[in-house]
């Protein structure tokens, strides 16, 4: 079984979020990044099949060099490879553009099995990137799921927690699978693990190396772009309902009652 | 002439969904000459295309097959991007519900081109056109542009346009398209659904959502924000911190990392207003909290706050609710 894990840096607080000279999602220099908090889970949810199946895990993101120190937290965890896409042909591009750079990356990294995502990322909370990959290499995609009930050789059982309930859905592999909070809860990397993967050289893969036409890529290839990037507009201001508590509930129900929302 | 504008029609739980009829008035706006076509595909249309009609739908497009039974990407993107390379739609607004927004996304991708997810609005500038959603659960709010060449598609966050007014008057051209399945049927198949336990996990449809945080001590503290919630027919919300420590379900959770939710009352009980959880909730049409710390951030975005205990003040709501909403 072979999985491929996607992660991907996100600004850690919404200062210092802005748009590029090319409409897209961009960050100051200087502020500080994590790995996307869905991160963990995904690269859980592949290390618990590889303990099941065996196989291997492989940790993918497109971005700065700045990820690749969360490709080593990955490795730390217990995946076994690490790739960082890099390059100014590839960042900077919108979830869609980006999908297309994994894709490429899948393609040259021969057979697989699984394809891990994020439900959505929790920068541009696009849930974009998994069905796009579905498409691009024509493999089925499983959304929003919260657990992996059984896999074989070639078909995946998982759970889809949708708004009304769970769907129980069963695919054929290859796939793609886009997991929510909580599908397992992530491990702790060991010492050990972090030790051993500080010392890993993380391969770099540029727009070259894919084969992918740069046109198609990063903010050229984006499809979509801002056009402008603020923060909501300030609310109106409370109104603070003093008194007793039999007598301030009296008067905010009458002001509800009164707002017509019931 | 002039492209048309689609909406994909989704099933609710009677007939075509809510936000099916929300994104409908929109189209109305958007569309020029090439009019407004509503798409449907499912194993059986009974009733849809007059509803659909009744909501302002210049056409209707009936993709029938017991493929569709059940939503599965496979069938729906096949057979709905096989008639949009027919077609040549310029705008297809899609519901943004979960199902909807994967939707979206394969699709624009099967076209070519990207979708916008989550809209919260949707408007021309010229040839353009924009969409307003949101950044970082809710923290920024973007004015999108999709320059997809092909179809440009879009997800609509429920309760993002109001409902229409129903037209029984209006008359639309109702056609029945013989699908474009895929070869070798699905990959997917549905094996079982369960349901969940009702309205009160979905946060997304409701109306009021009573919602509790750590200030509720335990896991039974929970039960003056049912209450509550029975009382004003809601959904009851939760914080992060208490669906952390386990005294209610994830489903519950509303915030950056849960549901984003817009009901037209929000009660928050107990929660300090952490930006993550302000970001689900404060697009919300009226907000109270109530909180014990007359400094906590919440009352920043609230209407209308109460400065005391929780377990004093909701119980003493939760009767006058009941007595004003009997009278
Ligand atoms: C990446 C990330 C994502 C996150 N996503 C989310 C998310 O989606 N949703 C979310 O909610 N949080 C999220 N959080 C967590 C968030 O930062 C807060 O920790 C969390 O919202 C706090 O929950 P709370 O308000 O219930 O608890 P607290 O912050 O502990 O607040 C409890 C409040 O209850 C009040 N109180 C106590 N007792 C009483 C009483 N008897 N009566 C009245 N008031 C009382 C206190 O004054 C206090 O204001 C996220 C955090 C991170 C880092
Ligand atoms: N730059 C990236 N590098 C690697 N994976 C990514 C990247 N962007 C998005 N993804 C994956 O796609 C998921 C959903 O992202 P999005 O579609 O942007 O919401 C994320 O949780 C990641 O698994």
């Amino acid at each position: 079984m072979k999985t491929i894990v996607f992660i991907k840096e996100v600004p850690e607080t919404p200062d210092g979020v802005k748009i590029s000279d090319s409409g897209q999602l961009a960050v100051d220099g200087d502020r500080a990044f994590l790995t996307d908090p869905i991160d963990p889970y995904s690269v859980e949810t592949a290390l618990k099949i590889r303990e099941e199946k065996g196989g291997e895990v492989i940790v993918v993101s497109a971005g700065s060099t700045r990820a690749e120190k969360f490709l080593k937290e990955a490795l730390a965890m217990g995946a076994d490879e690490a790739v960082l896409l890099s390059g100014a042909e590839i960042e900077g591009g919108d979830p869609t553009a980006t999908a297309r750079a994994l894709a490429a990356a899948v393609r040259k990294s021969g057979d697989f099995d699984l394809l891990v995502v994020g439900d959505r990322a929790a920068d541009d909370n696009s849930a974009v990137v998994g069905p796009v990959l579905g498409q691009l290499l024509d493999i089925p995609v499983l959304t929003y799921v919260s657990e992996v009930r059984e896999v074989d050789a070639d078909t995946i059982r998982v759970v889809r927690t949708l708004e009304k309930g769970r769907e129980v859905v069963e695919s054929s592999l290859p796939a793609v699978v886009s997991v929510v909070k909580g599908i397992h809860e992530p491990r702790y990397p060991s010492l050990l693990g972090i030790r051993k993967a500080s010392k890993r050289e993380v391969p770099k893969w540029t727009a070259a190396d894919l084969g992918e036409d740069p046109a198609r890529l990063g903010a050229a290839g984006s499809p979509t772009r801002m056009r402008s990037l603020a923060p909501p507009p300030a609310p109106s201001g409370v109104e603070m309902i003093e008194g007793e508590v039999e007598e301030a509930a009296k008067t905010l129900v009458a002001k509800i009652i009164d707002r017509k929302v019931l | 002439m002039s492209r048309s504008i689609w909406v994909i029609a989704e099933r609710g739980a009677s007939g075509v969904s809510r936000t099916t009829k929300e994104i409908l008035g929109k189209a109305g706006e958007l569309a020029g000459e090439g009019g407004m076509t509503a798409v449907y595909c499912g194993a059986d249309a009974s009733g849809i295309a007059e509803e659909l009609q009744r909501y302002g739908a210049g056409r209707v497009c009936l993709l029938v097959d017991g493929a569709f039974e059940h939503y599965n990407a496979d069938q729906f993107v096949h057979a709905l991007a096989a008639l949009a390379r027919e077609k040549d739609p310029e705008i297809i607004l899609v519901p943004g519900s979960m199902n909807g927004r994967e939707l979206a996304a394969a699709l624009a991708a099967a076209l070519g081109g990207g979708a916008v997810q989550e809209c919260i609005d949707i408007r021309r500038d010229g040839d353009a056109v924009l969409a307003d959603r949101a950044f970082l659960g809710g923290n920024l709010t973007a004015v999108v542009e999709n320059r997809s060449e092909g179809p440009k598609v879009f997800s609509v966050r429920p309760k993002a346009f109001p409902l229409p007014a129903e037209d029984a008057g209006n008359a639309a051209d109702i056609e029945e398209v013989t699908p474009v399945l895929r070869e070798g049927g699905s990959r997917t198949k549905r094996v079982e659904f369960l349901a969940d336990e009702g309205k009160t996990v979905n946060l997304t449809d409701a109306d009021v959502i009573v919602s509790g945080g750590r200030g509720l001590g335990t896991a039974e503290g929970f039960d003056v924000i049912r209450e509550l919630a029975d009382v004003l027919g809601g959904a009851v919300g939760a914080s992060r911190a208490v669906v952390d420590n386990g005294w209610i379900s994830y489903p519950h959770q509303v915030g950056q990392t849960g549901k984003t939710v817009k009901p037209k009352l929000y009660i928050a009980c107990g929660i300090s207003g952490a930006i993550q959880h302000l970001a689900g909730m404060r697009t919300s049409d009226t907000i109270v909290a109530i909180n014990k710390d007359e400094n906590a951030p919440i009352f920043k975005v609230a209407h209308f706050g109460i400065v005391g205990d929780l377990f004093e003040v909701v119980p003493q709501l939760t009767a006058r609710f009941r007595e004003a909403l009997q009278g």
